[in-house]
């Protein structure tokens, strides 16, 4: 009797846990840990430890995002003392359609690894996992796994394993990622840095949840080097920046991953020297300095000089050549200084571009009274001391005449000649000496009419003879000089006190406001039309179309009835930002004109504006309601 | 004058197709869209619309996902119905599993059967197997919450907490934002948490 109780209690014992392994079912997924840490140090090299996941056909885990449905897969480690686990190393996740709906996470196998590091003093131990995940195919099944091990450790297979798992995990995208959206769809732009082949098809998986549909085929369109993915947006709001991956494909090429941060803002426009050839560069650059010379500021200084010349240069044309060499030289050569001062800033990482010069109270100071004392000069209430002589307009020497070259370029700055904008724009991406060339092509520009008076009589007899009317004439170029002077002055009290440019009296119907990243976004998300006008109290190209084109009431009446918003740019003072935004056009100067009709891309509007130029392209880009 | 036919047509032919694919498009704030339904539990038809003026929770219900059994096996999710009806609020669970798929309720018997024996308290229970309600809610998961204001406009959506496991373990820990919405409307406060990422099995639509 006994007996029989002994034996069935014997039974039951050894019964007992077969029968409770039996009761939790071994999941479908079988796993796997794998260690390569044959070493704990502190000096930076990595240990590895991960987890090898093997999913029956036709089943998938999921990814940190797990998409429509689902939960993500977890592992969770217990470390020996001072060592722990870092974030998890996430192979590409594919996109698993399921009726309707978009999952994503990885079928057939996958290794999900952790970097460990350890402080000095670790000694190492016993090393544990959870793994949870959920397993789906037409029915879903949450499993689990704990794992064991001990560290250091490791072995040649799983450290194949886990390297080739790294190996193809999606590298950061080499390039700028950004998006902008309105209510319905969001775009994502892809600028690489340099050329690429760009990619027939793509798919993004997003991490954050819900800002896109994820059951959505993005369109792709191209512009220039850029790619651009338009996705139906979700529910979510939008985060900034966003994360996610891509992968793009490729006739007759293995598709790529790459991880994205995307940040909300401005797609910049990608390699602009690829869209524009070197020699048109040059050649632009050439006709923006040749054009410099009727530019109000340059003017009245080359005329003069130009008229001084043909007083002289029949007397002495070989002295005449001499001096057309030197104005030459010193156009040319401040212009190099300029482009010089421009790129060492640049290279310091200061945002700077055409008319950076003009942004620094000292600078301007100077110049407006050189402004001054010349155009006092040029009234004859004025005589500069000899050694100062060398400033006065009509002084005939090399030495003089290099020095007006100067100063010729010094107060052209201000001004920007058309065709002038692309060529400067192209240095921002051009090698220094390209840059530098390009600098010199536009001083050629500017000095050739002077050049050309000083070599050839012929070019001399075209000018009017000179006579006492010089007199007059002085006085009367005098003029533009005090003005400009004055203007110089105002430029410095904006930049010592500076009022917003949009409190501008000028703006009666419409109220500009402030240009800022932030505020441009948000304006295009509400879908509201943006006129963005770049600008400086320096720049009198600007003004000038302020003053005839923007302010008059036709324009503010088109602007007001069309719910267009002017959004101001004002550069007068150095701003990182508004360089920024500049250099998504390709452009480092003022001024520059955009508009953003809700839903399409941005116009850029030419630096030359009328009423009807900005109520034309304005009207042609309206959307249809 | 048959080009401009032709071109309609194809824009009417392309609407309707494109509104047969895609899930809906609700949003916090708007109206929740309107629907009527058989009622399993007494074979009587409910519509949306006339619940107004009581606070309504949309369940989407699939007695064999481990999501939902994690809440039905520890009668969690049956709890959560008898407090919230207790109060006034309509409770209505929602399965869209297709004929054949988990999860399909192939009868009203099957449905009574079902909330016997998990002693669950719904006020109703819709046998949606065509799937069109879950696709006007945008339903993904089960479960899949909804909780609409007594003006009818949807107020919460997403999952049923914030610890997306199958574990019920973790239900003590978590916070469950369909009690915080419920909550927060009785007492006539904003809803802090509107909006999150439903977590769950894919609804077993056709």
């Amino acid at each position: 009797m006994h007996a029989k109780l002994l034996f069935a209690a014997l039974i039951a014992l050894i019964a007992a846990p077969v029968l409770a392994q039996e009761s939790t079912p071994s999941p479908m997924v079988k796993t796997e840990l794998l260690i390569d840490a044959p070493r704990l140090t502190d000096d930076g090299e990595p240990a590895w430890a991960g987890v090898r996941f093997i999913i029956p056909q036709g089943w998938h885990i999921y990814w940190q995002n797990p998409g429509d449905s689902g939960i993500p897969t977890t592992l969770k480690w217990t470390l020996p003392q001072r060592t722990r686990a870092e974030a998890i190393i996430w192979p590409a996740p594919q996109r698993q359609p399921m009726s309707d709906m978009v999952n994503y996470g990885y079928s057939d196998e996958v290794i999900l690894q952790v970097p460990l590091a350890s402080s000095m003093a670790a000694s190492g131990g016993d090393l544990e996992v959870k793994a949870d995940w959920l397993v789906c195919h037409d029915t879903c099944i949450p499993e689990s796994a704990v794992l064991k091990g001990s560290i250091p450790s490791t072995n040649d297979d799983a450290a194949d394993a886990l390297e080739k798992a790294r190996d193809a995990a999606p590298i950061a995208f080499p390039g700028k990622a950004s998006f902008s959206a309105d209510e319905q769809t969001i775009q994502l732009t892809l600028t690489p840095n340099g050329a690429w082949d760009l990619p027939e098809r793509a798919e993004f998986i997003t991490l954050e949840d819900g800002v896109i549909k994820n059951n959505a085929v993005p369109e792709i369109t191209h512009a220039g080097n850029n790619l651009t993915l338009s996705l139906p947006r979700g529910s979510a709001d939008l985060p900034n920046p966003w994360n996610g991956v891509v992968w793009l494909h490729w006739a007759g090429k293995k598709p790529m991953a790459y991880s994205i941060r995307a940040e909300q803002g401005i797609a910049p426009i990608a390699a602009p020297v690829s869209t524009v050839p070197l020699l048109l560069v040059i050649g632009l650059a050439f006709l923006g300095g040749l054009l410099l010379n009727i530019m109000p500021c340059v003017l009245p200084i080359l005329s003069l000089k130009a008229l001084a010349l043909v007083k002289k240069a029949d007397a002495a044309p070989h002295a005449a050549r001499v001096q057309g060499i030197a104005y030459t030289l010193g156009v040319v050569l401040s212009f190099v200084l300029i482009a010089a001062i421009m790129l060492g800033l640049k290279a310091s990482g200061e945002a700077v571009g055409w008319g950076f010069q003009l942004q620094s109270p000292g600078t301007v100071g100077i110049l407006g009274i050189l402004m001054l004392l010349v155009s006092l000069n040029l009234f004859g209430l004025f005589h500069l001391p000899p050694m100062l002589g060398h400033f006065m307009v009509a002084h005939e020497g090399v030495r003089g005449t290099f020095l007006t070259g100067v100063l010729a370029v010094a107060v052209a700055t201000p001004c920007t000649a058309p065709f002038m904008a692309t060529a400067i724009g192209a240095t921002l991406t051009l090698h220094p000496f390209t840059a530098i060339l390009v600098f010199t092509a536009m001083g050629f520009g500017m000095a050739s009419p002077f050049l050309l008076i000083s070599q050839w009589p012929a070019a001399r007899r075209l000018l009017p003879k000179p006579g006492a009317w010089m007199h007059r004439f002085r006085k009367i170029l005098a003029l533009p000089m005090l003005a400009t002077a004055a203007w110089l002055f105002y430029v410095l009290v904006q930049l010592l006190y500076p009022t917003p440019m949009r409190e501008d009296a000028g703006y009666r119907l419409i109220k500009p406001v402030a240009y800022s990243e932030t505020s441009l976004a948000e304006l295009r998300a509400q879908g509201v039309p943006v006129f963005v006008d770049a600008t400086a109290a320096w720049c009198l190209t600007c003004k000038v179309n302020e003053r005839v084109a923007l302010k008059p009431e036709r324009t503010q009446r088109f602007f007001a009835d069309n719910g267009i918003t002017l959004m101001i740019a004002d550069w007068t003072a150095r701003d990182a930002s508004i360089a920024g935004y500049l250099a998504t056009f390709g452009r480092n100067g003022v001024p520059l004109y955009v508009y953003y009709p809700p839903g399409k891309p941005p116009v850029i509007l030419p630096q030359v504006l009328s009423p009807s130029v900005v109520i034309d392209t304005l009207s042609g880009n309206m959307t249809n309601p | 004058m048959t080009h401009r036919i032709a071109r309609y047509v194809a824009i009417l032919f392309s609407s309707m197709c494109v509104a047969n694919a895609a899930m809906a498009d609700v949003k916090i704030g708007a109206p929740a869209p309107d629907f009527t339904a058989t009622d399993a539990m007494t074979g009587n038809d409910i519509s949306l619309s006339a619940l107004k003026g009581k606070l309504v929770v949309l369940e989407w219900n699939n007695p064999l996902c481990p999501f939902v059994k994690k809440f039905y096996s520890v009668s969690a999710m049956q709890t959560l119905q008898q407090n919230a009806t207790k109060k006034g609020v309509v409770w209505i669970s929602v399965n869209s599993s297709a004929e054949g798929k988990e999860g399909f309720m192939k009868d009203e018997a099957a449905v009574k059967d079902f909330i016997r024996e998990r002693a669950a308290h719904p006020t109703h229970y819709i046998r949606d197997t065509s799937g069109s309600i879950g696709k006007l809610y945008g339903a993904k998961t089960t479960p899949h919450m909804f909780v609409i204001d007594s003006k009818g406009k949807l107020a919460y959506m997403g999952a049923i907490d914030d610890t997306p496991t199958a574990d019920s373990a973790d239900i003590a820990t978590a916070k469950n934002y369909v009690t915080r919405a419920l909550h927060a409307l009785t007492e006539g406060e904003e809803v802090a948490v509107k909006s999150t990422q439903p977590y769950g099995c894919f609804v077993k639509y056709k």
